[in-house]
C-alpha cells in the first residue's frame, strides 16, 4: 500500500507533467527564454532506484503485492546540436528482483530480471533547473529464477531466460542551475546534481521458465517447467542525476 | 522542428502518464490468494491400478502420477485433475478405475473415471453435507460418507450423526442419500454382498460407542433402512468401543442363510457375535432378523480374525494381551473356546493370516503369524490342529516361534510368494529387516539400514531407507539383497509398468524412477518438484 500510493504520487505528477509538457512546448514558440538548451556537449549519469509493478497474475508466487524493487542506472549523452534540441540518448541498465517464501516455508523463490536498453529520451531546460521529458527505449531482458524447496540441499534448481523488452515513460528532473560565472569554481560550472524520476510502463516478451534444473547433478534430470512468467507492468524510478558538461 | 516533435513528445508524455494512472487504479491492488502463504497440503498417494494421485487441497487439484518404460527408457508421465472447492479427502476404488474426491467446500463428491486414463471428465454428486470420511465398498457399489468430528475449525452447525449415501449400482447420481445414525460413526465397515433368503443383500456396519448400526444399503423403506445393535445393555453402562468388527458371509451348514458380524471391543473378555437372518415371520415389519451372541474370548481380546478351516468349520481366533500373551480360539457353532499361551513376551499387537503349503502335503493349510512390537519373537499357529475342548496344543507343533534380532515393528506379508515370505520391519535405524520364510519358519535378517517402505514384484522386493540414498532388491526365496544408488533416500516405492517409482521426502513431488530389471543411475531419472509443474500459470483459491 506505501508504494501503492507513493506511485500513485509520481504518476499524477507524471500526469500532469506530461499535459504540461504538451503546454510548454505549444508555448514554447512564444517563449524562447524559458527554454535552456545545453551549449555544449553532456553526458547525464542516473543512479536511480527502481520499482516495478507488473499486473499478471503468473507473478502472484513471486509477490503479495508485485511490486518489486531494484535500482535503475542510465548513461546519457545530450544530442541537441546533433540530432534535435533537447534530446538525449540513453543506455540504461535496471535491475529489479526478490526473495519469497511460499506456502509457509515449503518453497522459496529467488527472482531477478536485469535489462539493458537503448533509450531516446526528449525534453525541455525550462528556467534553467527543470527537465520534464518523454523517454523511450528497447533493449534485451534477462530474467534468473533458482528454487528452494529442501534447504539442506547444496544445489537448488535454477533457470535463466532471455526476452526482448520495451519501455515507454515520462519523467521530470530537477537540477540545480549550472554555475555561470567564469571566475568561480569550474566544477561549479560544468557539473550539477539533480533529483529525477520516471513513470512508465515495461513491456517485455513473456519468460518461459521451462528449464528447472539443478547444477552438478550426476542424475539424469528431467527438467521443472514452472511456465511462463508476464512481467509487463507500470515502473517508476527515482534517485539522483549527475550532469557534466565538457 | 523544436517545437513540432515537443508536441508530439508531449502528447505521447501525457499518454502514457494517464495510462498509468488510470491502470493504477484499476488494477494496482492485485488479489493474490492466502493459499500462498498457507502450507502446502498434499495427501499421501493413493495407490490406483497402474498410478498413483496425490491430493493437493492448496491448489484443489488432483495429481497423477505414472512411471514406466517408453522404448526401454525409464520416465514419469504427470497430469493433473482438477477438484472441486477445498477438496478434503480421497479415495479409490478396489479395482482402482474410480477416484472419489470429496470437496467439503461445495458439498459434492467429484467421481473421476480412470478407466479411460487419459480422461479429465468427472461427474459431481451433491452431498448437502461436508463429509470429512470416505468409505468405498469393495464390491464398487456404494460410497459412504460421514464426519469424523475431528475438525472443528469453521463449523458452525453440523449432524455428526449424519451419513451420506452414494449408490453407483445404476451409474453416478445427482445427489446422495443421507440418514440419520442413533450414534457417530467411528469407521464404517462394508460386507462382501451375499445371498438371504434367495435374494442378494448388501450391507455395512458403523462403528460407535457402545453401539453398531447396520446399515442395509438395498433398504426400500426407513424401518429396514437402519437397525441398532447396542452393546451394553444401558448408556449408562462403561463405554465400549468398537475396536475390529469382521463380516463372515460364508455358507454356514450349520446355520443356513445366515451371516454373521463380530465385534471386538475394547473392553470385556467376549466377542459380540451378531447374526443376521431373514425374517421368519410372515407378517414380520421388518425384513431381517438380528440375534446377538456373546462368545467368551479370554482376557483382554486386542485383534480377531475369522477362520474358515475345512472339515472344522468357522473358527475366532482371537489375540490376547496383558502380562501373559495368550491366543483363544472359539468354536462358533457351539460357542466353546479354550485359551493358550503364546510364544512371545510381550502383549501381542496384530496378527496375518495366511495360507502355506506343508512339506509333504497336497493341501494348503491356514496359518496365523502373530506378533508383538515390543518382542522379537513371533508365533506361527495352526489353526487347524488345535482342539477347542481338548487339551493345550503341544508347543513346536502347533504354534511355533521364530526368533528374529530385533522386534517388528510391522510385519507384512508377501502375497505374491504364496503367502510363504513375510517381511519384518524394525523400528532402529541400523537394525535393517528380515525375511521370514513362513513354510519353515525361519527368519533371515537383513543388516543395514531401517526399510521405510517395501514393495514386491515376483519373487522380488524393493525397499527404500529413510535414511539412505539406496534402494534395495531382494529375493524373497533366498533373502539375498543387492544395494542400487538414489539421489535421495527414499519414503515410499512402487513398481508400475517395468518401473520402480520411488518418492523422496517432501512436499513438492521428488520421484526417481528406475528400470526395475537393472535399477542402475545410468537408466534411472530424477524429477523433482512435479507438484510445483507449471506454478505460474495456477490460480489458487
Amino acid at each position: 500500500m506505501k508504494f501503492n500510493r507513493i506511485s500513485a504520487g509520481m504518476m499524477v505528477l507524471a500526469g500532469f507533467l506530461g499535459a504540461g509538457l504538451v503546454s510548454v512546448e505549444a508555448s514554447a514558440a512564444e517563449s524562447e527564454s524559458l527554454v535552456v538548451s545545453a551549449p555544449q556537449n553532456e553526458l547525464i549519469v542516473e543512479i536511480h532506484s527502481a520499482m516495478l509493478h507488473p499486473m499478471s497474475d503468473s507473478v502472484d508466487a513471486l509477490s503479495d503485492d508485485h511490486w518489486f524493487e531494484g535500482v535503475s542506472l542510465g548513461l546519457g549523452y545530450d544530442l541537441s546540436y546533433l540530432v534535435l534540441p533537447g534530446l538525449r540518448g540513453f543506455v540504461l541498465y535496471e535491475a529489479v528482483g526478490k526473495s519469497q517464501e511460499r506456502f509457509d516455508g515449503a518453497l522459496d523463490l529467488d527472482w531477478m530480471r536485469q535489462v539493458v536498453m537503448v533509450a531516446a529520451d526528449y525534453g525541455p531546460d525550462l528556467w534553467g533547473f527543470v527537465r520534464p521529458s518523454v523517454r523511450v527505449g528497447a533493449g534485451y531482458a534477462t530474467q534468473k529464477l533458482h528454487l528452494t524447496t529442501n534447504r539442506a540441499e547444496s544445489t537448488r534448481p535454477s533457470d535463466r531466460t532471455h526476452d526482448l523488452a520495451a519501455t515507454g515513460a515520462v519523467g521530470l528532473e530537477l537540477y540545480i542551475p549550472f554555475g555561470d560565472d567564469p571566475a568561480g569554481s569550474l566544477f561549479f560550472n560544468k557539473v550539477t546534481l539533480g533529483l529525477g524520476g520516471h513513470v512508465g510502463y515495461m513491456f517485455q516478451t513473456a519468460a518461459e521458465f521451462d528449464e528447472l534444473t539443478r547444477s552438478g547433478d550426476s542424475w539424469q534430470q528431467e527438467p521443472l517447467q514452472l511456465g511462463a512468467l508476464d512481467m509487463n507492468g507500470l515502473y517508476w524510478n527515482l534517485g539522483l542525476t549527475v550532469r557534466v558538461r565538457f | 522542428m523544436w517545437t513540432q516533435t515537443g508536441k508530439w513528445l508531449g502528447a505521447l508524455g501525457a499518454t502514457v502518464a494517464v495510462v498509468s494512472l488510470g491502470m493504477l487504479g484499476t488494477g494496482c491492488d492485485p488479489e493474490v490468494s492466502d493459499v500462498w502463504n498457507q502450507p502446502f497440503q498434499i495427501s499421501a498417494p493413493v495407490a490406483g491400478a497402474d498410478e498413483l494421485a496425490y491430493l493437493n487441497r492448496s491448489f484443489e487439484q488432483v495429481h497423477l502420477v505414472r512411471a514406466g518404460l517408453d522404448d526401454g527408457n525409464t520416465e514419469l508421465v504427470w497430469r493433473r485433475l482438477e477438484t472441486g472447492s477445498e477438496p478434503g479427502v480421497m479415495a479409490r476404488s478396489a479395482d482402482g478405475n474410480m477416484l472419489f474426491v470429496v470437496n467439503e467446500g461445495d458439498k459434492t463428491l467429484g467421481v473421476y473415471d480412470r478407466s479411460t486414463l487419459d480422461s479429465d471428465a468427472h461427474e459431481s454428486v451433491v452431498l448437502g453435507s461436508p463429509y470429512d470420511r470416505i468409505s468405498v465398498d469393495p464390491e464398487g457399489e456404494f460410497v459412504l460418507l460421514s464426519f469424523t468430528g475431528a475438525n472443528t475449525q469453521g463449523v458452525v452447525a453440523r449432524n455428526l450423526n449424519e451419513i451420506g449415501i452414494v449408490d453407483l449400482r445404476g451409474g453416478v447420481p445427482e445427489t446422495a442419500e443421507f440418514a440419520t445414525l442413533f450414534n457417530r460413526a467411528q469407521d464404517l465397515v462394508f460386507a462382501p454382498g451375499f445371498e438371504l433368503g434367495g435374494k442378494r443383500e448388501r450391507l455395512a456396519a458403523a462403528l460407535s460407542p457402545s453401539e453398531i448400526t447396520l446399515i442395509d444399503l438395498l433398504a426400500d423403506n426407513e424401518l429396514d433402512r437402519l437397525r441398532s445393535v447396542p452393546l451394553t445393555i444401558s448408556q449408562a453402562d462403561e463405554v465400549r468401543n468398537p475396536r475390529q468388527v469382521v463380516f463372515d458371509t460364508s455358507v454356514n451348514p450349520s446355520a443356513p442363510d445366515t451371516i454373521s458380524l463380530y465385534v471386538l471391543t475394547d473392553r470385556g473378555q467376549d466377542i459380540t457375535q451378531i447374526v443376521v437372518q431373514p425374517s421368519l415371520r410372515a407378517d414380520a415389519s421388518r425384513k431381517l432378523d438380528i440375534s446377538i451372541n456373546q462368545l467368551a474370548a479370554g482376557p483382554q481380546p486386542v485383534k480377531m480374525a475369522v477362520l474358515d478351516l475345512p472339515e472344522v468349520g468357522t473358527r475366532l481366533l482371537v489375540l490376547n494381551g496383558g502380562q501373559q500373551p495368550r491366543f483363544t480360539m472359539i468354536d462358533v457353532a457351539s460357542g466353546e473356546s479354550a485359551t493358550f499361551d503364546l510364544p512371545i513376551t510381550a502383549s501381542p499387537s496384530d496378527l496375518l493370516v495366511f495360507k502355506t503349503l506343508p512339506q509333504g502335503s497336497e493341501r494348503a493349510e491356514t496359518r496365523v503369524l502373530a506378533y508383538s512390537t515390543n518382542s522379537p519373537l513371533t508365533a506361527v499357529i495352526r489353526p487347524e490342529s488345535i482342539t477347542v475342548s481338548g487339551e493345550a496344543p503341544t508347543a513346536g507343533r502347533t504354534v511355533e516361534a521364530i526368533r528374529l534380532r530385533q522386534a517388528p515393528q510391522r510385519i507384512v506379508l508377501a502375497d505374491e510368494s504364496g503367502g510363504e515370505r513375510a517381511i519384518a520391519f524394525h523400528r532402529s535405524n541400523q537394525d535393517g529387516f528380515s525375511v521370514l520364510n513362513l513354510r519353515t519358519n525361519r527368519a533371515i535378517p537383513i543388516q543395514g539400514y531401517a526399510l521405510s517402505d517395501l514393495t514386491f514384484e515376483g519373487s522380488l522386493g524393493y525397499g527404500v531407507f529413510s535414511n539412505s540414498p539406496h534402494l534395495v532388491r531382494f529375493d524373497l526365496q533366498t533373502g539375498h539383497p543387492t544395494v542400487f544408488d538414489l539421489p535421495a533416500a527414499g519414503q515410499r516405492v512402487f513398481v508400475q509398468d517395468g518401473a520402480v517409482l520411488v518418492q523422496h521426502p517432501g512436499q513438492t513431488g521428488r520421484f526417481t524412477v528406475l528400470d526395475a530389471t537393472e535399477p542402475v543411475v545410468k537408466t534411472a531419472r530424477h524429477y523433482d518438484n512435479v507438484f510445483l509443474n507449471r506454478l505460474f500459470e495456477q490460480e489458487l483459491p
